[in-house]
């Protein structure tokens, strides 16, 4: 499986030479060659955290590299801005689709650079320019229709439309299937394919290794800041890229499964949580159980409602600990001993600006007060206990919670429910809901994370996991149930997890 | 290896200092002016001058405490100005009007801010209108509350000579009063918000309502209590502002708004940055106070002191916002 210089396309519209980017310590991107070809897809995959993103705003003109050459065309080009970029002909379509809704897709495409006619808009002008930019690509949706009626896909495309009114020479595209639907992405390939034809060099970023497989003409791994690998397709077979990518085979040899028969934490029967459908859900003590599913496909609400968190639900059995009915509100669900550790962690599960101390004992105010005062030392002595059962690396319990690193953050963010459920919690063994538990973090806080949650399943808690790398889930699940189509399906024992069938069962 | 060792000792030096500053560059500021205008005036550093700064500073360090408290929870009180007004012009009405004794002339319009609070509170958390605009608007209803209780004239009269007391006493004869006052308010605001268990949701809310949410705090209760203590701080101000006054003057309160809230943004920068406590309000009001009497005794102009809150207001919110330690919407 050598690196094989590329020969897809034509000539290389993007040339990268030597790209390399530290952010104090850490080396984000070590010295990466890239070429882009004239009518290729190229897809960049690699886990968390190992540059992909750091490399994509060098090249899109918003990072400045340490070192390194770029040259568009043959022409050597220096980006200090986004604008210089997409001067240069690199255009991105950002994973947020960037999409007015009260306006007409005309309007959005030719949104910043509408034609004038004596100061003022001239609205037939723009509705030709965007009608003619729309035909050229084939793109059959109606234009004069306000982007709220449209569907999510359409909006993508009309977003990818207007990434290229400049006729660029390079396509970035950062994760543009992230939210759409099977449907949806198929349209959107279909408009890549064309776009390819058309002589553009793309740069397309996913998570989704059978997307790399049935679209890209080229694939280049990175791992750690460096390209691991860079060939065609065909040289490569998703599970060499998928160990490329994680730079180990996943390692199982101590997996034990803790489950207690019969002893049932959660069970949801028949079920409707905000969009997605649940026929069955069920979580023993001592299990870890997996939800597998494409980015938003509702994993999240299904989480947030079993702890409280007010998402339109309708259920026809419920099964929680202490409970028969879904919780109240979030109160009430840690009264009964039911955890989340949210996605998202800085806008959902950390309190910025606050220190350590008063992140972990966030959860439990009632738990470290006496009467109407927070007993200080305690909190802190319970803030330090924590601090060193889950080996978070800080200056003590007065650091800023921001400045620790993203894995020691997680950390603080699952020690919150450690330390409550230190302080008194319910007999029982706890439920805990981690969403995307290791995202953003280093591997090896990841591996402590790891270790952290088998231990709570072998002291009998029941671990409900949603997670968008399925590595992990293989690495950490007894089963694992996946999303397709809005609905809860097909359950996947432990002996049939492997990449490739989560990824075909997630459609 | 020792040469990257001194590299890397000085960094860590240069990090400290670059903390000690962010943290304590407000308070040597307050230093700073202190010693310039001792420079400038002899008479800025006698006793009696310093006991003047701390009884002219009294009422704004209560509504800046209470203004505080809000702004930890996350929310703005664009009210404090008029409720203050309304408070002041109530105790004064009451008292020469209605004759009441001096106690029930100081709780009932106590009481009446807090019922505005509440209000503030229920837009906020029920109606769900941005405090920024909730509060905005109760400015004008508490104002035209208080020209449909007064007519819109000023109340000149005397009052009880116990009144006074709150403007005028001493404890124990040497300790001004309004300046114990105001001590033990910023004390119990302090201690709510660094000691207390709601003191720790209102502050979790501030920081991060959706991680508020999701730790099971009550975040709508919090908003709501903090909203009230701070309209609480704004009608307790009022009413000693009309004790030093002499008179109920419906417009007394409105300068209070733009001076707490530069107080308080200042006090943002100091200490903690970024979060809204009671010590760094403190270091905002003393900042405003020796500003507002040392230009007075320069015998600087008067259109001066408006220019130097405005100008002061920016400084401070434009330090915090470059080191990205408020951010706005």
């Amino acid at each position: 499986m050598a690196a094989t210089r590329p020969g897809a396309g034509g000539a290389a519209r993007l040339a990268a030479r030597g790209i390399a980017k530290s952010f104090g310590a850490t080396r984000a991107v070590d010295a990466v060659d890239l070429d882009l070809c004239a009518g290729e897809i190229l897809g960049l995959v690699g886990a968390n955290g190992a540059g992909k993103s750091t490399l994509v705003k060098i090249v899109c003109g918003a990072v400045m590299p340490d070192a390194g050459r770029l040259a568009v065309d043959g022409r050597e080009i220096v980006l200090h801005d986004v604008a210089d970029a997409q001067a240069a002909g690199i255009a991105v379509a950002h994973q947020q689709v960037a999409i007015i809704p009260c306006l007409t897709g005309a309007e959005n495409i030719m949104l910043g650079r509408e034609p004038r006619r004596g100061g003022l808009i001239d609205a037939p002008a723009l509705r030709r320019a965007a009608q003619a930019l729309a035909t050229r690509f084939g793109v059959a949706i109606d234009l004069a229709r306000e982007c709220s009626e449209l569907t999510l896909g359409e909006r993508k495309i009309l977003d990818i439309l207007k990434a290229i009114v400049h006729d660029p020479a390079v396509l970035i595209l950062d994760e543009p299937t992230a939210s759409l639907s099977l449907a949806e992405t198929r349209l959107l390939f279909a408009f890549l394919d064309d776009l390819k034809q058309r002589g553009l060099a793309i740069l397309f970023i996913t998570h989704h290794l059978n997307e790399v497989f049935a679209h890209c003409d080229r694939v280049a791994v990175m791992k750690d800041g460096g390209k691991v690998f860079d060939g065609a397709v065909g040289a490569a077979t998703p599970a060499e890229i998928v160990r490329l990518m994680v730079g180990r085979a996943i390692d199982d040899v101590d997996w034990v499964s803790h489950a207690r028969p019969g002893e049932i934490a959660l069970a949801l029967h028949d079920a409707e949580i905000a969009r997605l459908r649940v026929p069955a859900l069920e979580v023993r003590r001592g299990e870890v159980v997996g939800l597998a599913g494409v980015l938003g496909a509702g994993q999240t609400e299904l989480l947030e409602r079993l702890a409280g968190f007010r998402h339109a639900a309708r259920a026809a059995r419920v099964q929680l600990p202490g409970l028969d009915r879904l919780p109240a509100d979030v109160a009430e669900a840690i009264g009964a001993g039911i955890y989340l550790v949210a996605d998202d962690r800085v806008r959902k599960a950390l309190f910025p600006g606050l220190d350590v101390e008063e992140n972990l004992t966030s959860g439990a105010l009632a738990q470290i007060s006496r009467g109407p005062f927070v007993r200080s030392r305690l909190a802190v002595a319970e803030a330090r206990r924590v601090i060193e059962r889950l080996r978070v690396r800080c200056s003590g319990p007065r650091q800023e919670v921001m400045h620790l690193s993203g894995g020691n953050q997680q950390k603080v963010a699952i020690g919150r429910w450690l330390l409550r459920m230190a302080r008194g919690a319910p007999d029982r063994p706890p439920l805990l809901l981690l969403d995307n538990p290791t995202e953003g973090v280093d591997v090896g806080a990841k591996a402590e994370i790891y270790a952290l949650i088998r231990d709570f399943a072998r002291q009998g808690a029941a671990i409900l996991i949603a997670s968008a790398e399925f590595a992990e889930l293989i690495a950490l699940c007894d089963r694992v149930y996946c999303i397709a189509h809005g609905r809860l399906a097909s359950c996947l024992p432990r002996q049939d997890l492997t990449e490739d069938r989560l990824l075909l069962e997630v459609a | 290896m020792p040469i990257a060792g001194a590299a890397a000792n000085r960094q860590a030096a240069r990090a400290r200092t670059v903390q000690l500053l962010s943290r304590y560059g407000t308070v040597l500021a307050a230093i700073v002016i202190f010693l310039g205008f001792a420079l400038a005036t002899g008479r800025f550093v006698s006793a009696a001058n310093i006991s003047n700064i701390l009884v002219q500073i009294s009422v704004l360090m209560v509504i800046s405490s209470g203004l505080t408290v809000a702004v930890a929870s996350g929310e703005f009180d664009l009210s404090v100005g008029q409720v203050a007004g309304l408070a002041g012009v109530l105790t004064a009405g009451l008292m020469v009007w209605s004759h009441m004794p001096v106690a029930i002339a100081i709780i009932l319009p106590m009481l009446a801010g807090i019922g505005l609070g509440i209000v503030n509170g229920l837009m906020v958390t029920r109606l769900r209108i941005p405090s920024l605009i909730a509060t905005l608007a109760m400015g004008p209803i508490a104002l035209g509350l208080n020209y449909a209780y007064d007519g819109g004239d000023s109340i000149y009269a005397s009052f009880p000579d116990s009144f006074y007391t709150i403007a005028t006493g001493r404890l124990f004869g040497v300790v001004p009063v309004p300046i114990v006052i105001a001590a033990a308010i910023a004390a119990v605001f302090y201690v709510l918000l660094n000691q207390s268990r709601l003191g720790r949701a209102i502050v979790a809310t501030g920081a991060n309502i959706q991680a508020a949410r999701l730790s099971g705090i009550s975040v709508n209760r919090c908003r709501l209590i903090a909203l009230t203590l701070s309209a609480f701080g704004a009608a307790m101000g009022g009413i000693m502002l009309t004790a030093r006054l002499g008179t109920g003057q419906p417009g007394a309160g409105e300068p209070y708004l733009l001076d707490s809230l530069t107080a308080v943004f200042l006090g943002m920068t100091a200490f903690k940055p970024g979060r809204a406590t009671v010590q760094g309000t403190i270091v905002g009001v003393v900042i405003i106070g020796m500003l507002d009497n040392g230009l007075n005794l320069l015998g600087a102009p008067f259109y001066l002191q408006n220019e130097v809150r405005g100008v002061v207001m920016i400084a401070a919110v434009s330090l915090a916002v470059l080191r990205g330690e408020i951010r706005f919407f």
